[in-house]
Protein backbone atom coordinates (compact mmCIF):
# COMPACT_ATOMS: atom_id res chain seq x y z
CA UNK A 1 0.00 0.00 0.00
CA UNK A 2 1.29 3.75 -0.62
CA UNK A 3 0.48 6.88 1.00
CA UNK A 4 0.41 9.86 0.06
CA UNK A 5 0.58 12.65 2.31
CA UNK A 6 -3.07 14.85 2.15
CA UNK A 7 -3.52 18.27 1.89
CA UNK A 8 -4.44 18.80 5.18
CA UNK A 9 -1.28 17.31 6.46
CA UNK A 10 0.76 19.69 4.05
CA UNK A 11 -0.96 22.46 5.15
CA UNK A 12 -0.39 21.90 9.21
CA UNK A 13 3.36 21.60 8.51
CA UNK A 14 3.79 24.47 6.42
CA UNK A 15 1.88 26.72 8.49
CA UNK A 16 3.05 25.56 11.57
CA UNK A 17 6.74 25.41 10.79
CA UNK A 18 5.64 29.54 9.36
CA UNK A 19 3.93 30.35 12.32
CA UNK A 20 7.18 29.55 14.70
CA UNK A 21 9.39 31.60 11.90
CA UNK A 22 7.21 34.42 12.58
CA UNK A 23 7.25 34.33 16.19
CA UNK A 24 10.67 34.66 16.47
CA UNK A 25 10.73 37.24 13.57
CA UNK A 26 7.84 39.65 15.54
CA UNK A 27 9.01 38.61 18.90
CA UNK A 28 5.19 37.49 19.82
CA UNK A 29 4.62 34.44 20.76
CA UNK A 30 1.14 34.00 19.16
CA UNK A 31 2.41 32.97 16.03
CA UNK A 32 4.31 30.32 17.58
CA UNK A 33 1.47 29.23 19.57
CA UNK A 34 -0.37 28.76 16.33
CA UNK A 35 2.46 27.31 14.58
CA UNK A 36 3.07 24.88 17.47
CA UNK A 37 -0.15 23.66 17.83
CA UNK A 38 -0.75 22.81 14.22
CA UNK A 39 2.44 21.12 14.12
CA UNK A 40 1.31 19.35 17.00
CA UNK A 41 -2.09 18.29 14.78
CA UNK A 42 0.00 17.24 12.32
CA UNK A 43 2.54 14.85 14.81
CA UNK A 44 -0.50 13.16 16.59
CA UNK A 45 -1.66 12.47 13.15
CA UNK A 46 0.99 10.78 11.42
CA UNK A 47 2.11 9.00 15.05
CA UNK A 48 0.86 5.61 14.30
CA UNK A 49 -0.12 6.33 10.89
CA UNK A 50 2.55 3.61 9.07
CA UNK A 51 1.31 1.97 5.53
CA UNK A 52 0.08 -1.32 6.60
CA UNK A 53 0.92 -4.18 4.49
CA UNK A 54 -2.19 -5.06 2.28
CA UNK A 55 -3.32 -7.73 -0.28
CA UNK A 56 -6.58 -6.93 -2.65
CA UNK A 57 -7.55 -9.86 -4.89
CA UNK A 58 -10.41 -10.83 -7.14
CA UNK A 59 -11.43 -14.20 -7.17
CA UNK A 60 -13.58 -16.23 -8.93
CA UNK A 61 -13.63 -13.83 -12.52
CA UNK A 62 -15.41 -15.95 -15.01
CA UNK A 63 -13.41 -16.04 -18.55
CA UNK A 64 -16.53 -15.67 -20.12
CA UNK A 65 -20.29 -14.52 -19.47
CA UNK A 66 -23.47 -14.30 -21.41
CA UNK A 67 -24.41 -11.00 -21.96
CA UNK A 68 -28.08 -10.15 -19.49
CA UNK A 69 -27.09 -13.07 -17.56
CA UNK A 70 -25.57 -11.93 -14.03
CA UNK A 71 -22.82 -13.66 -12.60
CA UNK A 72 -20.60 -13.32 -9.15
CA UNK A 73 -17.39 -13.12 -8.19
CA UNK A 74 -15.32 -12.63 -4.83
CA UNK A 75 -13.08 -9.69 -3.60
CA UNK A 76 -10.96 -10.13 -0.98
CA UNK A 77 -9.01 -7.30 1.13
CA UNK A 78 -6.45 -9.01 3.65
CA UNK A 79 -4.55 -6.92 5.56
CA UNK A 80 -1.88 -7.18 8.73
CA UNK A 81 -3.28 -4.44 10.63
CA UNK A 82 -6.79 -2.90 11.21
CA UNK A 83 -7.55 -0.43 8.87
CA UNK A 84 -10.94 1.96 8.78
CA UNK A 85 -13.53 3.10 6.14
CA UNK A 86 -12.13 1.42 2.66
CA UNK A 87 -12.85 2.05 -0.60
CA UNK A 88 -12.19 -0.30 -3.43
CA UNK A 89 -12.59 0.88 -6.78
CA UNK A 90 -13.58 -2.66 -9.13
CA UNK A 91 -12.64 -0.61 -12.10
CA UNK A 92 -15.68 -2.73 -14.46
CA UNK A 93 -16.60 -2.00 -17.69
CA UNK A 94 -18.86 -3.15 -20.44
CA UNK A 95 -20.57 -4.54 -17.00
CA UNK A 96 -23.30 -3.31 -14.36
CA UNK A 97 -23.39 -3.48 -10.35
CA UNK A 98 -26.43 -5.35 -9.85
CA UNK A 99 -25.96 -6.11 -6.03
CA UNK A 100 -22.75 -6.44 -3.04
CA UNK A 101 -23.08 -8.81 -0.22
CA UNK A 102 -20.78 -8.10 2.85
CA UNK A 103 -20.06 -4.88 2.05
CA UNK A 104 -21.91 -1.18 1.04
CA UNK A 105 -22.49 -0.27 -2.66
CA UNK A 106 -21.47 3.32 -3.38
CA UNK A 107 -21.66 4.75 -7.03
CA UNK A 108 -21.16 2.86 -10.06
CA UNK A 109 -18.67 0.73 -9.16
CA UNK A 110 -17.05 1.26 -5.73
CA UNK A 111 -17.91 -0.48 -2.54
CA UNK A 112 -16.94 0.32 1.10
CA UNK A 113 -16.11 -1.65 3.84
CA UNK A 114 -16.68 0.22 7.06
CA UNK A 115 -13.56 -1.31 9.09
CA UNK A 116 -11.40 -4.26 8.15
CA UNK A 117 -9.59 -5.88 11.14
CA UNK A 118 -7.40 -8.80 8.90
CA UNK A 119 -9.67 -9.69 6.35
CA UNK A 120 -12.48 -8.77 4.20
CA UNK A 121 -14.65 -10.83 1.50
CA UNK A 122 -17.50 -9.22 -0.63
CA UNK A 123 -19.43 -11.24 -3.16
CA UNK A 124 -19.92 -8.98 -5.53
CA UNK A 125 -23.28 -9.73 -8.55
CA UNK A 126 -22.74 -8.25 -11.99
CA UNK A 127 -24.00 -8.11 -15.38
CA UNK A 128 -22.35 -8.16 -18.94
CA UNK A 129 -24.38 -5.13 -20.87
CA UNK A 130 -23.74 -6.39 -24.23
CA UNK A 131 -21.50 -8.54 -26.45
CA UNK A 132 -17.78 -8.29 -26.74
CA UNK A 133 -14.88 -7.69 -24.37
CA UNK A 134 -15.80 -6.61 -20.41
CA UNK A 135 -13.12 -6.46 -17.61
CA UNK A 136 -12.96 -6.23 -13.89
CA UNK A 137 -9.93 -4.13 -12.52
CA UNK A 138 -7.59 -3.58 -12.14
CA UNK A 139 -8.57 -2.90 -8.54
CA UNK A 140 -8.13 0.05 -6.60
CA UNK A 141 -8.10 0.53 -2.95
CA UNK A 142 -8.45 3.82 -1.47
CA UNK A 143 -8.31 4.32 3.03
CA UNK A 144 -7.49 6.46 4.93
CA UNK A 145 -4.98 6.64 7.92
CA UNK A 146 -7.07 7.16 11.20
CA UNK A 147 -6.50 10.77 11.50
CA UNK A 148 -6.98 10.97 8.01
CA UNK A 149 -3.26 12.45 7.55
CA UNK A 150 -2.42 10.01 4.59
CA UNK A 151 -4.08 9.18 1.49
CA UNK A 152 -3.38 5.01 1.88
CA UNK A 153 -3.84 3.51 -1.73
CA UNK A 154 -3.37 0.03 -3.21
CA UNK A 155 -3.61 -1.34 -6.98
CA UNK A 156 -4.82 -4.80 -7.04
CA UNK A 157 -4.00 -7.52 -9.08
CA UNK A 158 -4.25 -7.27 -12.89
CA UNK A 159 -7.63 -6.71 -15.13
CA UNK A 160 -9.40 -9.53 -15.30
CA UNK A 161 -10.68 -9.84 -19.10
CA UNK A 162 -14.00 -11.51 -19.69
CA UNK A 163 -15.37 -12.42 -23.01
CA UNK A 164 -18.91 -11.40 -22.95
CA UNK A 165 -21.27 -13.70 -25.47
CA UNK A 166 -24.12 -12.70 -26.97
CA UNK A 167 -27.36 -14.61 -25.87
CA UNK A 168 -27.08 -17.60 -28.27
CA UNK A 169 -30.86 -18.10 -30.22
CA UNK A 170 -31.31 -21.69 -30.24
CA UNK A 171 -31.05 -22.78 -33.81
CA UNK A 172 -33.07 -25.79 -34.72
CA UNK A 173 -32.35 -26.71 -38.35
CA UNK A 174 -28.22 -25.59 -40.16
CA UNK A 175 -27.41 -25.78 -43.45
CA UNK A 176 -25.33 -28.90 -43.59
CA UNK A 177 -22.06 -28.99 -45.97
CA UNK A 178 -22.28 -31.10 -49.09
CA UNK A 179 -18.87 -32.56 -48.82
CA UNK A 180 -18.03 -34.18 -45.38
CA UNK A 181 -14.18 -34.97 -44.24
CA UNK A 182 -12.92 -38.58 -42.41
CA UNK A 183 -14.14 -37.42 -38.98
CA UNK A 184 -17.50 -38.56 -37.47
CA UNK A 185 -19.85 -36.26 -37.24
CA UNK A 186 -23.61 -36.18 -37.40
CA UNK A 187 -23.90 -35.92 -41.02
CA UNK A 188 -25.07 -39.03 -43.30
CA UNK A 189 -21.94 -39.04 -45.85
CA UNK A 190 -22.51 -39.94 -49.71
CA UNK A 191 -19.82 -42.45 -49.52
CA UNK A 192 -19.90 -45.72 -48.68
CA UNK A 193 -18.25 -47.26 -45.07
CA UNK A 194 -19.25 -48.39 -41.73
CA UNK A 195 -21.94 -46.24 -40.13
CA UNK A 196 -25.91 -46.55 -39.56
CA UNK A 197 -27.47 -45.24 -42.81
CA UNK A 198 -28.52 -47.77 -44.89
CA UNK A 199 -27.23 -47.21 -48.57
CA UNK A 200 -27.80 -50.08 -50.78
CA UNK A 201 -27.26 -54.11 -51.23
CA UNK A 202 -24.42 -55.69 -52.79
CA UNK A 203 -22.68 -59.13 -53.34
CA UNK A 204 -20.61 -60.22 -50.83
CA UNK A 205 -16.49 -59.72 -51.72
CA UNK A 206 -14.06 -61.01 -50.24
CA UNK A 207 -12.81 -59.40 -47.22
CA UNK A 208 -16.00 -58.41 -46.59
CA UNK A 209 -17.37 -57.83 -42.83
CA UNK A 210 -19.46 -60.83 -42.22
CA UNK A 211 -21.76 -58.98 -39.67
CA UNK A 212 -23.34 -57.04 -42.79
CA UNK A 213 -24.40 -59.71 -44.36
CA UNK A 214 -28.16 -59.27 -45.03
CA UNK A 215 -28.99 -62.80 -43.83
CA UNK A 216 -33.05 -62.65 -45.07
CA UNK A 217 -32.18 -61.18 -49.03
CA UNK A 218 -29.15 -63.82 -48.87
CA UNK A 219 -31.52 -66.87 -48.53
CA UNK A 220 -34.22 -65.31 -50.61
CA UNK A 221 -31.77 -65.04 -53.57
CA UNK A 222 -29.43 -68.35 -52.43
CA UNK A 223 -26.42 -65.79 -52.52
CA UNK A 224 -24.31 -64.26 -50.38
CA UNK A 225 -25.42 -60.08 -49.77
CA UNK A 226 -24.43 -57.60 -47.83
CA UNK A 227 -25.60 -54.12 -46.52
CA UNK A 228 -24.06 -51.32 -47.44
CA UNK A 229 -24.24 -48.24 -45.16
CA UNK A 230 -23.13 -44.59 -45.82
CA UNK A 231 -21.11 -43.26 -42.51
CA UNK A 232 -21.63 -40.13 -40.14
CA UNK A 233 -18.82 -37.70 -40.77
CA UNK A 234 -18.39 -34.20 -40.15
CA UNK A 235 -18.08 -31.01 -42.20
CA UNK A 236 -15.96 -28.20 -41.82
CA UNK A 237 -17.73 -25.10 -41.98
CA UNK A 238 -16.42 -21.57 -42.43
CA UNK A 239 -18.24 -18.11 -41.58
CA UNK A 240 -17.17 -14.98 -43.52
CA UNK A 241 -18.30 -11.95 -40.87
CA UNK A 242 -18.26 -8.81 -42.89
CA UNK A 243 -18.24 -5.97 -40.75
CA UNK A 244 -17.40 -2.98 -43.49
CA UNK A 245 -19.75 -0.06 -41.49
CA UNK A 246 -19.45 3.75 -41.57
CA UNK A 247 -18.28 4.42 -38.35
CA UNK A 248 -20.83 6.11 -35.73
CA UNK A 249 -24.01 5.18 -37.70
CA UNK A 250 -27.00 3.39 -36.97
CA UNK A 251 -25.66 0.33 -39.50
CA UNK A 252 -23.13 -0.64 -36.59
CA UNK A 253 -26.43 -2.73 -35.70
CA UNK A 254 -26.60 -4.43 -38.43
CA UNK A 255 -23.02 -5.77 -37.84
CA UNK A 256 -24.33 -6.36 -34.37
CA UNK A 257 -26.84 -8.79 -36.09
CA UNK A 258 -23.85 -10.66 -37.66
CA UNK A 259 -21.94 -11.49 -34.61
CA UNK A 260 -25.04 -12.29 -32.83
CA UNK A 261 -26.16 -15.02 -35.86
CA UNK A 262 -22.41 -15.84 -36.16
CA UNK A 263 -22.16 -16.46 -32.24
CA UNK A 264 -24.98 -18.91 -32.43
CA UNK A 265 -23.56 -20.71 -35.50
CA UNK A 266 -20.37 -21.56 -34.02
CA UNK A 267 -21.93 -23.02 -30.71
CA UNK A 268 -24.87 -24.93 -33.05
CA UNK A 269 -21.87 -26.68 -35.17
CA UNK A 270 -19.65 -27.13 -32.68
CA UNK A 271 -22.49 -29.08 -30.45
CA UNK A 272 -22.87 -31.20 -34.04
CA UNK A 273 -19.20 -31.79 -34.09
CA UNK A 274 -18.51 -29.90 -37.20
CA UNK A 275 -14.82 -28.19 -37.98
CA UNK A 276 -15.72 -24.62 -37.86
CA UNK A 277 -13.60 -21.88 -39.31
CA UNK A 278 -14.05 -18.29 -39.36
CA UNK A 279 -12.66 -15.20 -41.26
CA UNK A 280 -13.33 -11.48 -40.04
CA UNK A 281 -13.63 -8.96 -42.11
CA UNK A 282 -12.58 -5.45 -40.48
CA UNK A 283 -9.61 -3.44 -39.64
CA UNK A 284 -7.37 -6.59 -39.14
CA UNK A 285 -8.86 -9.42 -40.78
CA UNK A 286 -8.43 -11.94 -38.66
CA UNK A 287 -9.17 -15.53 -39.54
CA UNK A 288 -8.89 -19.05 -38.02
CA UNK A 289 -8.88 -22.24 -39.60
CA UNK A 290 -11.42 -24.69 -39.35
CA UNK A 291 -10.99 -26.64 -36.29
CA UNK A 292 -12.66 -28.69 -32.68
CA UNK A 293 -12.76 -28.96 -29.40
CA UNK A 294 -13.46 -26.18 -26.34
CA UNK A 295 -9.94 -24.07 -26.67
CA UNK A 296 -10.76 -23.65 -30.34
CA UNK A 297 -14.35 -22.79 -29.94
CA UNK A 298 -13.13 -20.54 -27.51
CA UNK A 299 -10.57 -18.56 -29.66
CA UNK A 300 -13.16 -18.66 -32.41
CA UNK A 301 -15.51 -16.59 -30.14
CA UNK A 302 -13.24 -14.48 -28.82
CA UNK A 303 -11.88 -13.48 -32.61
CA UNK A 304 -15.33 -13.01 -33.01
CA UNK A 305 -16.48 -10.77 -29.81
CA UNK A 306 -13.15 -8.85 -30.77
CA UNK A 307 -14.75 -7.37 -34.55
CA UNK A 308 -14.44 -3.71 -34.23
CA UNK A 309 -17.59 -2.18 -37.02
CA UNK A 310 -15.27 -0.20 -39.29
CA UNK A 311 -13.05 0.13 -42.76
CA UNK A 312 -12.57 -3.20 -44.04
CA UNK A 313 -8.32 -3.87 -45.02
CA UNK A 314 -9.66 -5.45 -48.56
CA UNK A 315 -5.37 -5.98 -49.19
CA UNK A 316 -5.60 -8.42 -46.28
CA UNK A 317 -9.07 -9.64 -46.56
CA UNK A 318 -8.42 -11.50 -50.02
CA UNK A 319 -5.78 -13.59 -48.53
CA UNK A 320 -7.51 -14.01 -45.38
CA UNK A 321 -10.14 -15.51 -47.13
CA UNK A 322 -8.81 -17.88 -49.44
CA UNK A 323 -6.22 -19.04 -46.21
CA UNK A 324 -9.29 -20.20 -44.29
CA UNK A 325 -11.90 -21.62 -47.05
CA UNK A 326 -10.72 -24.03 -48.73
CA UNK A 327 -12.46 -27.56 -50.04
CA UNK A 328 -14.23 -29.52 -48.29
CA UNK A 329 -15.01 -26.03 -46.72
CA UNK A 330 -18.84 -24.84 -47.27
CA UNK A 331 -18.56 -21.12 -46.38
CA UNK A 332 -21.31 -18.89 -45.01
CA UNK A 333 -21.39 -15.22 -46.04
CA UNK A 334 -22.53 -12.94 -43.18
CA UNK A 335 -22.57 -9.37 -45.08
CA UNK A 336 -24.61 -6.81 -45.74
CA UNK A 337 -23.32 -6.67 -49.30
CA UNK A 338 -22.86 -2.76 -49.36
CA UNK A 339 -19.42 -3.58 -51.03
CA UNK A 340 -18.28 -4.92 -54.70
CA UNK A 341 -15.71 -6.23 -53.28
CA UNK A 342 -16.86 -8.31 -50.79
CA UNK A 343 -19.38 -10.22 -54.18
CA UNK A 344 -15.96 -9.94 -55.52
CA UNK A 345 -14.79 -12.12 -52.73
CA UNK A 346 -18.11 -14.59 -52.44
CA UNK A 347 -17.49 -15.04 -56.76
CA UNK A 348 -13.37 -15.71 -55.87
CA UNK A 349 -14.62 -18.71 -53.71
CA UNK A 350 -17.46 -20.19 -55.36
CA UNK A 351 -14.52 -20.02 -58.57
CA UNK A 352 -12.62 -22.15 -56.81
CA UNK A 353 -15.30 -24.60 -55.95
CA UNK A 354 -16.11 -23.87 -52.41
CA UNK A 355 -19.56 -24.58 -51.45
CA UNK A 356 -20.61 -20.95 -50.12
CA UNK A 357 -23.53 -19.29 -49.29
CA UNK A 358 -24.79 -15.84 -48.41
CA UNK A 359 -26.87 -14.25 -45.73
CA UNK A 360 -27.40 -10.57 -47.07
CA UNK A 361 -28.33 -8.55 -43.77
CA UNK A 362 -30.97 -5.70 -44.86
CA UNK A 363 -29.96 -2.88 -43.99
CA UNK A 364 -32.67 -0.23 -45.45
CA UNK A 365 -34.68 -0.65 -41.64
CA UNK A 366 -31.73 1.01 -39.85
CA UNK A 367 -30.74 3.86 -42.06
CA UNK A 368 -32.53 7.48 -41.67
CA UNK A 369 -35.37 8.57 -43.74
CA UNK A 370 -33.75 10.09 -46.93
CA UNK A 371 -34.28 13.87 -46.54
CA UNK A 372 -34.72 15.30 -50.31
CA UNK A 373 -35.44 14.60 -53.88
CA UNK A 374 -32.01 14.04 -54.90
CA UNK A 375 -31.31 11.53 -51.49
CA UNK A 376 -34.18 9.73 -52.10
CA UNK A 377 -32.92 8.76 -55.50
CA UNK A 378 -29.57 8.52 -54.57
CA UNK A 379 -31.10 5.60 -52.08
CA UNK A 380 -32.57 4.34 -54.70
CA UNK A 381 -29.54 4.01 -57.20
CA UNK A 382 -27.50 2.20 -53.95
CA UNK A 383 -30.60 -0.06 -53.52
CA UNK A 384 -30.41 -1.01 -57.39
CA UNK A 385 -26.64 -1.47 -56.90
CA UNK A 386 -27.30 -3.51 -53.86
CA UNK A 387 -29.64 -5.57 -55.54
CA UNK A 388 -27.75 -5.67 -58.81
CA UNK A 389 -24.89 -7.53 -56.62
CA UNK A 390 -27.40 -10.18 -55.38
CA UNK A 391 -28.87 -10.86 -58.53
CA UNK A 392 -24.98 -11.44 -59.93
CA UNK A 393 -24.46 -13.62 -57.10
CA UNK A 394 -27.46 -15.68 -57.62
CA UNK A 395 -27.08 -15.93 -61.34
CA UNK A 396 -23.55 -17.49 -60.43
CA UNK A 397 -25.48 -20.52 -58.63
CA UNK A 398 -24.97 -18.90 -55.12
CA UNK A 399 -27.66 -19.06 -52.70
CA UNK A 400 -28.14 -15.48 -51.68
CA UNK A 401 -30.77 -14.73 -49.26
CA UNK A 402 -32.25 -11.45 -47.82
CA UNK A 403 -32.65 -11.12 -44.10
CA UNK A 404 -34.91 -9.17 -42.94
CA UNK A 405 -34.44 -7.51 -39.33
CA UNK A 406 -37.89 -8.25 -38.68
CA UNK A 407 -37.44 -12.05 -39.16
CA UNK A 408 -35.79 -14.80 -36.19
CA UNK A 409 -32.43 -15.82 -37.89
CA UNK A 410 -33.79 -19.32 -38.66
CA UNK A 411 -35.98 -17.63 -41.69
CA UNK A 412 -32.51 -16.89 -43.22
CA UNK A 413 -31.31 -20.59 -42.52
CA UNK A 414 -34.04 -22.23 -43.98
CA UNK A 415 -34.47 -20.00 -47.16
CA UNK A 416 -30.97 -21.26 -48.00
CA UNK A 417 -31.59 -25.02 -46.97
CA UNK A 418 -34.35 -24.62 -49.42
CA UNK A 419 -32.41 -22.93 -52.36
CA UNK A 420 -29.68 -25.83 -51.93
CA UNK A 421 -32.11 -28.41 -51.80
CA UNK A 422 -33.55 -27.17 -55.00
CA UNK A 423 -30.16 -26.59 -56.49
CA UNK A 424 -28.68 -30.01 -55.99
CA UNK A 425 -32.27 -31.68 -57.36
CA UNK A 426 -31.78 -29.60 -60.52
CA UNK A 427 -28.25 -31.35 -60.42
CA UNK B 1 -19.44 16.12 -7.14
CA UNK B 2 -21.96 18.28 -5.26
CA UNK B 3 -20.46 17.67 -2.14
CA UNK B 4 -17.10 18.54 -3.28
CA UNK B 5 -18.35 22.52 -4.19
CA UNK B 6 -20.29 22.25 -0.96
CA UNK B 7 -16.63 22.06 0.55
CA UNK B 8 -14.89 24.22 -1.74
CA UNK B 9 -17.86 27.05 -1.09
CA UNK B 10 -17.26 26.44 3.03
CA UNK B 11 -13.95 26.99 2.96
CA UNK B 12 -13.69 30.39 0.84
CA UNK B 13 -16.55 31.72 3.15
CA UNK B 14 -14.47 31.23 6.06
CA UNK B 15 -11.24 32.52 4.86
CA UNK B 16 -13.86 35.75 3.19
CA UNK B 17 -14.48 35.84 6.79
CA UNK B 18 -11.17 36.14 7.84
CA UNK B 19 -9.82 38.46 5.35
CA UNK B 20 -12.54 40.92 6.11
CA UNK B 21 -12.62 40.65 9.67
CA UNK B 22 -9.99 43.97 10.85
CA UNK B 23 -9.00 44.16 14.00
CA UNK B 24 -7.70 47.70 13.76
CA UNK B 25 -7.16 50.56 11.08
CA UNK B 26 -3.17 51.12 11.80
CA UNK B 27 -1.73 48.46 9.58
CA UNK B 28 -4.85 47.57 7.89
CA UNK B 29 -3.59 48.06 4.55
CA UNK B 30 -1.07 45.89 4.82
CA UNK B 31 -2.87 43.10 7.03
CA UNK B 32 -5.84 43.49 4.62
CA UNK B 33 -3.54 42.65 1.85
CA UNK B 34 -2.14 39.70 3.32
CA UNK B 35 -5.34 38.00 4.30
CA UNK B 36 -7.09 38.94 0.56
CA UNK B 37 -3.87 37.23 -0.45
CA UNK B 38 -5.06 34.14 0.75
CA UNK B 39 -8.31 33.93 0.14
CA UNK B 40 -6.76 34.68 -3.47
CA UNK B 41 -4.38 31.67 -2.95
CA UNK B 42 -7.08 29.22 -1.69
CA UNK B 43 -9.53 30.13 -4.46
CA UNK B 44 -6.84 29.61 -7.22
CA UNK B 45 -5.66 26.53 -5.67
CA UNK B 46 -9.43 24.92 -5.25
CA UNK B 47 -10.06 25.96 -8.76
CA UNK B 48 -7.29 24.50 -10.98
CA UNK B 49 -6.77 21.84 -8.55
CA UNK B 50 -3.71 23.23 -7.00
CA UNK B 51 -3.52 21.04 -3.37
CA UNK B 52 -0.76 23.26 -2.66
CA UNK B 53 -3.26 26.43 -2.67
CA UNK B 54 -4.25 24.82 0.34
CA UNK B 55 -0.74 25.40 2.53
CA UNK B 56 -0.41 28.60 1.17
CA UNK B 57 -3.79 30.04 2.30
CA UNK B 58 -2.91 29.11 5.58
CA UNK B 59 0.61 30.01 6.02
CA UNK B 60 -0.80 33.78 4.62
CA UNK B 61 -3.58 33.50 7.42
CA UNK B 62 -0.77 32.61 9.97
CA UNK B 63 1.44 35.47 8.98
CA UNK B 64 -1.28 37.86 9.37
CA UNK B 65 -1.22 36.65 12.65
CA UNK B 66 1.72 37.43 13.25
CA UNK B 67 1.75 41.02 11.57
CA UNK B 68 -1.39 42.01 13.71
CA UNK B 69 -0.08 40.58 16.95
CA UNK B 70 2.84 42.86 17.83
CA UNK B 71 0.68 45.58 17.41
CA UNK B 72 -0.36 47.22 20.49
CA UNK B 73 -4.82 46.41 19.40
CA UNK B 74 -6.75 43.84 20.80
CA UNK B 75 -6.66 40.83 18.62
CA UNK B 76 -10.07 40.37 16.99
CA UNK B 77 -11.43 37.38 16.11
CA UNK B 78 -9.44 35.94 19.77
CA UNK B 79 -6.54 33.78 19.06
CA UNK B 80 -8.68 30.67 19.21
CA UNK B 81 -11.58 31.51 16.83
CA UNK B 82 -8.95 32.32 14.31
CA UNK B 83 -6.85 29.04 14.56
CA UNK B 84 -10.75 27.20 14.62
CA UNK B 85 -11.21 29.18 11.32
CA UNK B 86 -8.16 28.01 9.89
CA UNK B 87 -7.88 24.88 10.83
CA UNK B 88 -11.91 24.83 9.47
CA UNK B 89 -10.54 26.42 6.07
CA UNK B 90 -8.21 23.74 5.72
CA UNK B 91 -10.18 20.79 6.55
CA UNK B 92 -12.76 21.63 4.60
CA UNK B 93 -10.69 22.77 1.75
CA UNK B 94 -8.83 19.44 2.03
CA UNK B 95 -12.18 17.66 2.00
CA UNK B 96 -12.78 19.31 -1.53
CA UNK B 97 -9.88 17.61 -3.09
CA UNK B 98 -10.77 14.16 -1.32
CA UNK B 99 -14.28 14.38 -2.61
CA UNK B 100 -13.39 14.89 -6.31
CA UNK B 101 -10.64 12.14 -6.14
CA UNK B 102 -11.76 9.06 -4.48
CA UNK B 103 -14.84 8.36 -2.71
CA UNK B 104 -15.22 9.33 1.05
CA UNK B 105 -17.37 9.87 3.79
CA UNK B 106 -18.56 13.16 3.99
CA UNK B 107 -20.21 12.69 7.53
CA UNK B 108 -16.68 11.18 9.06
CA UNK B 109 -14.94 14.14 6.69
CA UNK B 110 -17.16 16.89 8.46
CA UNK B 111 -16.91 15.18 11.93
CA UNK B 112 -12.90 14.47 12.03
CA UNK B 113 -12.86 18.41 10.77
CA UNK B 114 -14.77 20.07 13.58
CA UNK B 115 -12.90 18.02 16.07
CA UNK B 116 -9.70 18.72 14.90
CA UNK B 117 -10.53 22.63 14.87
CA UNK B 118 -12.18 22.43 18.15
CA UNK B 119 -9.22 20.92 19.41
CA UNK B 120 -7.03 23.26 17.77
CA UNK B 121 -8.49 26.17 19.21
CA UNK B 122 -8.73 24.99 22.68
CA UNK B 123 -5.01 24.09 22.56
CA UNK B 124 -4.25 27.83 21.64
CA UNK B 125 -6.33 29.06 23.93
CA UNK B 126 -5.01 26.77 26.40
CA UNK B 127 -1.55 27.67 25.46
CA UNK B 128 -2.57 31.49 25.33
CA UNK B 129 -3.23 31.27 28.70
CA UNK B 130 -0.03 29.84 29.84
CA UNK B 131 2.20 32.22 27.74
CA UNK B 132 -0.63 36.04 28.55
CA UNK B 133 2.41 38.38 29.37
CA UNK B 134 5.47 36.45 28.15
CA UNK B 135 7.92 39.07 26.25
CA UNK B 136 9.46 36.54 23.41
CA UNK B 137 12.43 38.47 22.55
CA UNK B 138 15.52 38.33 23.60
CA UNK B 139 18.77 35.78 22.37
CA UNK B 140 17.64 33.35 24.26
CA UNK B 141 13.95 33.46 23.07
CA UNK B 142 15.34 32.94 19.99
CA UNK B 143 17.84 30.29 20.68
CA UNK B 144 14.90 28.20 22.03
CA UNK B 145 12.59 29.31 18.96
CA UNK B 146 15.18 28.11 16.61
CA UNK B 147 16.20 24.74 18.16
CA UNK B 148 12.06 24.04 18.82
CA UNK B 149 11.97 24.91 14.88
CA UNK B 150 14.61 21.96 14.14
CA UNK B 151 13.41 19.90 16.72
CA UNK B 152 9.85 19.73 14.84
CA UNK B 153 11.12 19.51 12.13
CA UNK B 154 13.12 16.51 12.83
CA UNK B 155 10.50 14.92 14.67
CA UNK B 156 8.10 15.29 11.85
CA UNK B 157 10.74 13.70 9.36
CA UNK B 158 11.53 10.97 11.89
CA UNK B 159 7.32 10.03 11.71
CA UNK B 160 7.04 10.70 7.84
CA UNK B 161 9.50 8.24 7.51
CA UNK B 162 8.06 5.71 9.73
CA UNK B 163 4.71 6.04 8.33
CA UNK B 164 6.10 5.51 4.90
CA UNK B 165 5.62 8.68 2.74
CA UNK B 166 9.21 8.35 1.64
CA UNK B 167 8.84 5.12 -0.48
Amino acid sequence: MTAQPSPRLRAYVTAGIVGLITGLAVGDPSPAVIGAVLLVLAIVGLAGSAAPATELTALDVPASAVEGETFDFIVRVATDEPIGRTYVDLALVGLELVDVVGARRVGRSTVSFMSIRTMAEVTVTVVPLTWGRASVGPLDLHTDSPLGMLDLRLQGSSRHDIMTLPKETTLKKLISPIETNLHVGDLVSAHRGPGSEFAELRMFRDGDDPRSVNWRVSSRLQALWVNERHPERNGDVVLLVDSQVEAGTELQSVVDRSIRLAASLVQAYSRRHHRIGIVTLDGLCRWVYPGMGLLHLRRLLDQLMGVVPGEVLWEAAERAVVRAARRPSMVIALTPLMDPRMAGLIHTLKRSGVDVSVVALDVDPVLPPPAGQARVLGRRIWAMERERLRDRLAGEGIPVVSWRSIDPPEVPLAQLDTWRARWRRLG
Amino acid sequence: MATARLSALAAVMISVWLAAALPISQGAGIVSLIGWTGVVLLLSGLTFGLRGGISAAAVAFVIRIGTVAPLDVELYPPLWAQVLLIVLMVEMASASFAFRSRPVDPLLIVVRGLATALGAAALVQVLALLLEGVEASGTLVSLAGVTAVVVGAGWITRVWRRSGLGG
